[in-house]
C-alpha cells in the first residue's frame, strides 16, 4: 500500500503543478490560437518575483501566499502590456511564422531575470507551516505536496465555472471559435485577448510562485516544465481546460511511478507514451479536429 | 525573376547560370582569405558559422520550403556527431566518418519519419520533439557513449597525412564540406521535387489531387534533411571535440528554426545569413554582458515586427517596392 500510495500523491501534486501552468498554456493557445514560448517566462519571472517579495525567507503561509499573489498579479500585468505591444501584431501570421516573435519574448523575459537578479542561483524555503510530512493513511507525505493538490483542484473548479457559468467565459469561448463572428455580435475581441492573455500569464506566474520553494531558481528556469506543459497541451487536446487536467494527471502519474520504480528508464518511457497516445489520437484526449491543421 | 514571380517561387534562384558562375570567386576568395589572414578565434568563429550553415540549411529543407516544423532534427544532429565520436578513436578515415554521420542520420530519420509523418502541423511539431527528446534520454543514461558528460577530446585522424586538427586547415575542410552539402540543398530545392515541396507547403490537399505523393515526398524530405543534419553533426563533432548529450537536446533543435525565420525561412539564403548574424550576435555579447539573452531577444522582436519573413523576407518587400521601379523607370507598380 505505501508504495503505491506516496508515488501516487506527489504524482498528483506534481500534476498539479504542471496542470496549473499549462492550463494558462491551453487558454492562450485555445483563445489567440498563438504557440506561446514566452510561457516558461513569466514561469521563472513568478518564481524570482515570489523570491523577492517573500525575502527569500522562510514565512508564515499567509505571508507567502500574499507574495505569490502579488507575483502573479505583476506577472499578469505584464502579460497584459506584452499582449498589447507584442502579440496583437503576431495573431494574423500562421503558428510557425509567430515562433520567433514568443521565441523572442522568452529571450527577453529570460534575460531580465539575469538582468535584475544576476546569475547567482537563488532558493526560496517553503513556507513555515509546510516543512514537514503529515500521516495520510499510514503514509508520510510533504504537507506542500497536499497544499499543491488542493491548489490545483481549486484552479481547475475556478476555471470550469467561469468558463461555462458565466457570461465572460460564454464570450470567451465564442471568440475562441469565431472571433470574426464574436466581433460581429459586439464583443470586445481585443479585450477578450488580453484579458486571456493576462489570466494565462497569471496562472504561468501562479506556478512559479509555488513552484518556487521546489526549484533552484536560476534563468535555466525558464525552460524548466515548459516540454512538459506543451505536453500536457497537446495529449490533452489543444484549448481543453479539462484536458490539460487530465493529461497533467496521466504525465504527473506515469513520471512518479517509473521514477519511483526505474529511474533510468522514466523519461525515455514518458516521452514514447505521450508520443504514443498523439499517434492514437492526434487531436488529444479532448480536442476538437479544428486545431490540428492551420 | 522579377515582381510578377507568383508567391511559391520566392525560394528559386535567377536562371541565370553564367552570372552565378560568375559570382563563383566570391565566396571562393572568402574562404582562402580567411584561411590566410584569420586568427586562431576567426577561425574558430567562421568554422563555426559554416557548420550552423549547413545544420540551419538542412531543417529549412523541411521548415521553409516543405512547411513542416519538426522540433526534433537535433536529434538526427546528435546522431552524427555521435557517430564521428565512436569511430574518431579508430583511425578511421574523416570522410568514411562523415559519410557514416550522414548514413546513420538519415536511416534513424527514415524510421522516426515513417512514424511521424502520419500527423501533420504542430501533432507533427511535438511528435518529433517526443522521439527526439527520447533518443536524448537515452544517450544521456547509456554510460557506453560516456551517459551525461557525453564524448570528449575527439580528434579527427588525418586526411592523407593532411591535418585536421590544424584550426586552418579544418576550417578549408568544413567549408569545402558545407558547400558541398549546400549545393546540393540548392540543386535539391531547384529540382522538380524542390518546386513540388514548395507545392506541398503551400496547399497540401491540392498537390495531392495533382498527383504528388504528399506522404511520400515528406517523407523523402525529411530523410535527405536528417541525412543532411547527420553531417553537420559529424563536423560539429570534429569543430568543438566534443559529441554531448546536448546535442540532441530539443533546444538544439529550435536553433536553426529560429535561425531560418531570423534570415527568412521562404529564402534558400535565409538560414545562411540567419546563421552569420546569429553566431556573431550570440558571440559578440556573450562577451559584452552576461544579461546577453535579453539583448538577442530585443534584436529578435524588433526584425519579426518590423518583417515578420524575416531579413530577406524585407529585403525582398523593399525591392519589390523600390528597386524593381527604378529598374522599369517606374512605369510596373510595385505590388
Amino acid at each position: 500500500m505505501t508504495a503505491i500510495l506516496l508515488p501516487v500523491v506527489n504524482g498528483v501534486a506534481f500534476a498539479m503543478l504542471l496542470f496549473i501552468v499549462a492550463s494558462g498554456l491551453t487558454l492562450i493557445f485555445g483563445v489567440m490560437r498563438v504557440v506561446n514560448f514566452a510561457h516558461g517566462g513569466f514561469f521563472a519571472l513568478g518564481a524570482f518575483l515570489t523570491f523577492t517579495l517573500a525575502a527569500g525567507a522562510r514565512l508564515p503561509m499567509t505571508e507567502f501566499a500574499l507574495a505569490a499573489v502579488g507575483a502573479s498579479l505583476i506577472c499578469a500585468a505584464l502579460g497584459m502590456v506584452i499582449e498589447v505591444v507584442v502579440f496583437r501584431r503576431i495573431y494574423h501570421l500562421s503558428h510557425t511564422d509567430s515562433l520567433l516573435a514568443t521565441y523572442a519574448a522568452l529571450l527577453i523575459l529570460q534575460g531580465s531575470l539575469t538582468l535584475i537578479w544576476g546569475n547567482k542561483p537563488r532558493s526560496q524555503p517553503l513556507p513555515a507551516d509546510f516543512g514537514h510530512a503529515v500521516t495520510l493513511m499510514g503514509v508520510q507525505v510533504a504537507s506542500y505536496n497536499v497544499l499543491l493538490i488542493a491548489l490545483g483542484l481549486l484552479v481547475a473548479v475556478f476555471l470550469w465555472a467561469v468558463l461555462i457559468h458565466t457570461t465572460m467565459g460564454r464570450m470567451v469561448r465564442a471568440v475562441a471559435s469565431d472571433r470574426t463572428m464574436s466581433a460581429a455580435l459586439g464583443i470586445n475581441v481585443d479585450l477578450v485577448f488580453t484579458g486571456m492573455f493576462g489570466l494565462g500569464v497569471f496562472l504561468a506566474g501562479m506556478g512559479g510562485a509555488l513552484a518556487s520553494p521546489l526549484f533552484q531558481l536560476d534563468s535555466t528556469l525558464a525552460s524548466t516544465l515548459v516540454l512538459e506543459s506543451f505536453a500536457v497541451v497537446l495529449v490533452g487536446g489543444v484549448g481543453s481546460v479539462l484536458g490539460a487536467l487530465i493529461a497533467a494527471l496521466l504525465l504527473g502519474l506515469l513520471n512518479s511511478f517509473l521514477v519511483a520504480f526505474d529511474p533510468v528508464l522514466a523519461d525515455f518511457s514518458l516521452y514514447i507514451a505521450m508520443a504514443a497516445v498523439l499517434l492514437l489520437r492526434p487531436t488529444g484526449l479532448l480536442g476538437s479536429a479544428a486545431m490540428e491543421s492551420r | 525573376m522579377g515582381s510578377q514571380g507568383i508567391h511559391s517561387d520566392l525560394v528559386s534562384v535567377p536562371q541565370n547560370r553564367p552570372l552565378l558562375v560568375a559570382l563563383l570567386p566570391i565566396p571562393v576568395a572568402f574562404v582562402v582569405g580567411v584561411a590566410l589572414v584569420g586568427n586562431t578565434s576567426q577561425l574558430y568563429f567562421w568554422t563555426t558559422v559554416a557548420e550552423t550553415v549547413l545544420f540551419a540549411l538542412s531543417v529549412n529543407l523541411l521548415f521553409g520550403q516543405t512547411g513542416m516544423l519538426s522540433f526534433g532534427q537535433a536529434a538526427y544532429f546528435g546522431i552524427g556527431a555521435y557517430t564521428v565520436g565512436l569511430l574518431a578513436s579508430h583511425q578511421v578515415n574523416p570522410l568514411a566518418m562523415l559519410a557514416l554521420s550522414s548514413l546513420t542520420g538519415g536511416v534513424a530519420a527514415a524510421l522516426i519519419g515513417a512514424v511521424t509523418l502520419r500527423t501533420t502541423a504542430l501533432v507533427f511539431a511535438m511528435l518529433t520533439l517526443a522521439f527526439g527528446q527520447a533518443l536524448y534520454s537515452v544517450t544521456f543514461h547509456l554510460q557506453a557513449v560516456g551517459g551525461e558528460n557525453g564524448i570528449v577530446g575527439i580528434v579527427p585522424a588525418g586526411l592523407g597525412g593532411i591535418d585536421l586538427g590544424q584550426p586552418r586547415i579544418l576550417w578549408v575542410f568544413t567549408a569545402v564540406v558545407v558547400s558541398i552539402g549546400a549545393f546540393f540543398l540548392w540543386m535539391v530545392s531547384r529540382s522538380p521535387f524542390g518546386r513540388a515541396l514548395r507545392m506541398i507547403r503551400d496547399d497540401a490537399t491540392r498537390a495531392e489531387m495533382l498527383g504528388i505523393p504528399v506522404f511520400r515526398y515528406r517523407l523523402f524530405a525529411f530523410v535527405l534533411s536528417g541525412a543532411i543534419a547527420g553531417l553537420a553533426g559529424g563536423l560539429y563533432a570534429f569543430v568543438q571535440g566534443v559529441a554531448s548529450p546536448d546535442s540532441l537536446f530539443w533546444t538544439t533543435s529550435g536553433e536553426p528554426v529560429i535561425i531560418s525565420l531570423l534570415g527568412g525561412a521562404r529564402f534558400f539564403y535565409g538560414p545562411v545569413l540567419g546563421s552569420v548574424i546569429y553566431v556573431a550576435a550570440t558571440d559578440t555579447l556573450s562577451q559584452m554582458t552576461p544579461a546577453w539573452i535579453f539583448w538577442i531577444g530585443l534584436g529578435f522582436l524588433i526584425v519579426v515586427l518590423l518583417s515578420p519573413d524575416g531579413i530577406l523576407g524585407g529585403v525582398h518587400r523593399l525591392w519589390l517596392r523600390y528597386g524593381t521601379r527604378a529598374l522599369d523607370g517606374g512605369r510596373r507598380r510595385a505590388r
